[in-house]
């Protein structure tokens, strides 16, 4: 096994949108009424792979298929010493 | 498969919410009614296979139904699962040991969307801590894409609705038995885009079952044996874009549904445009529609206009889900299946009453699909 580095951008291979609170556990972030919408999709990286993802965006007007995706990190929960604990997703490229 | 197995007798436990009878019991209550459309005794059933979720051990069914002592084996393939008991119900007969058998599923869900521990499917955990660990999200991911590669419109997916729930409202076992309208389908809650709440099904509560027999044996017990002529399960291949993937590889290959299918009408020697009545996996309306092209009755896109055509109707010439599929059934995963044989074998022996495919119908289909990416086919005909 070897590390090997993935473009940090990709495209949009399809998507959808989370908008109710997925079931606890295994969902750790905010739920019941703190819960906030979320994206989901496969962004395709290169001709290497597809990556499922969380999306920074959870509007469908402002989602569509092969829209250029860059990662970023968003902030999940809280660990219980209070910390955040954050987690990879792809935002859209402006 | 030549006509080797034959199916003499089906029951039904009614699917909905039933506070206080138990998955076993409505097991039971299933297994009763089979055998009495056979004509047969418990204590002539010579095996069994039973099918469940929330029911560890499905076998227990012997302490209401009489213990005979009779080999009786439990499998759980996720939305499969009446498939494999199906499968290896008719294979049992085939191996020649045993002429009379039954399979059976129940099952007896909490309301809400299914979960588990994501380790449990060989996933990360961290996939289901940022809460990407759930069926819906997939179905919503596969159809919204569909739609986008071959024209197919969220108006589609609500009239697909409309006719499960229609049709569940002629099914005196349905879950479901108030017609929505189109409107009101859209209306209701964004779960996962383009999907709606009533676009989906909901798990909840059943029981199915199906006695099988040797077919040369068929005429002593029924003049209307409808015989299984295929029954396959796949699981997904490398490539195929399926529930509870992190990644996928760039090239694509097709889903386990359609590997189902295509084994089925080569075991069958039937092909798509022989077949008078369907049963599609239709977990959302979105499934139905992508079912449809991959179980060989349309070409992707076609969908469109089939469905303002009114083709998946009852009167039309793809009938599809005629007792309103799950979206009107919901699922109770281990007899969701047998449920879709139960509704078949109604309509090939053409006492489907108000739900009868018209024009005597003489072969049906029946398809499931589920996480984490495995389906199963039936054939069927009179």
């Amino acid at each position: 096994m070897a590390d090997h580095l993935l473009p940090r951008r990709g495209r949009l291979w399809a998507w959808t949108t989370q908008n109710f609170p997925p079931p606890s556990p295994p969902y750790a972030g905010p739920t019941g009424k703190d819960f906030v919408p979320f994206g989901v999709g496969y962004v395709e990286l290169g001709d290497e792979v597809r990556v499922e993802t969380r999306l920074t965006e959870a509007n469908p007007d402002a989602l569509s298929t092969g829209m250029e995706m860059a990662l970023t990190l968003i902030p999940l929960r809280a660990d219980e010493d209070g910390n955040e604990v954050v987690t990879f997703a792809f935002e859209p490229v402006a | 498969m030549s006509a080797d197995v034959a199916i003499i007798g089906v029951g039904l436990h009614p699917f909905g919410r039933f506070p206080g009878v138990s998955g076993i019991e409505m097991g039971a209550v299933a297994i009763r009614r089979a055998l009495a459309d056979a004509g047969v005794e418990w204590r002539d059933i010579q095996f069994a296979f039973g099918g469940s979720y929330e029911v560890d051990n499905p076998d227990a069914v012997v302490a209401l139904m009489g213990l005979t002592g009779i080999p009786f084996t439990d499998v759980y393939n996720g939305c499969a699962t009446a498939a494999s008991a199906l499968t290896l119900a008719a294979q049992t007969i085939r191996l020649g040991e045993c002429d009379l058998g039954i399979a059976v599923g129940m099952d007896k869900h909490l309301p809400g969307a299914f979960s588990a521990d994501p380790a449990l499917y060989a996933c990360p955990s961290w996939y289901g801590e940022q809460g990407q660990f759930t069926t819906t999200k997939f179905f919503g991911m596969k159809i919204n894409k569909y739609m986008q590669d071959h024209g197919v419109s969220q108006a589609t997916l609500a009239k697909v609705a409309a006719k499960n729930y229609r049709n569940g409202s002629l099914n005196e076992n349905a879950f479901r038995r108030k017609p929505l309208s189109e409107e009101e389908i859209l209306a209701s809650p964004l779960l996962n885009y383009p999907l709606t709440q009533y676009m989906f099904c909901s798990p909840d509560e059943g029981a199915a079952a199906v006695v099988l027999c040797k077919a040369e044996d068929a005429r002593r017990y029924t003049d209307t044996p409808i015989y299984l002529r295929a029954s396959t399960v796949r699981t997904r291949r490398l490539g195929a874009f399926e529930v509870h993937s992190p990644w996928l590889p760039i090239e694509q290959t097709a889903g386990p549904t359609v590997d189902a299918s295509r084994a089925a009408y080569e075991m069958a020697g039937i092909g798509p445009d022989d077949v008078d009545v369907i049963q599609l996996q239709d977990t959302d309306a979105g499934a139905e529609v992508i079912h449809l092209a991959e179980n060989g009755f349309c070409a992707d896109g076609e969908q469109e206009k089939l469905v303002a055509d009114g083709a998946l109707e009852i009167g039309g010439a793809l009938p599809v889900n005629t007792d309103g599929g799950l979206i009107a059934n919901g699922e109770p995963i281990g007899a969701s299946g047998l449920r879709q044989v139960h509704e078949v074998v109604r309509q090939l022996r053409w006492e489907a009453g108000e739900r009868q495919v018209p024009g005597s119908p003489k072969v049906g289909y029946t398809q499931l699909y589920g996480a984490p990416g495995t389906a199963g086919v039936s054939i069927l005909s009179r």
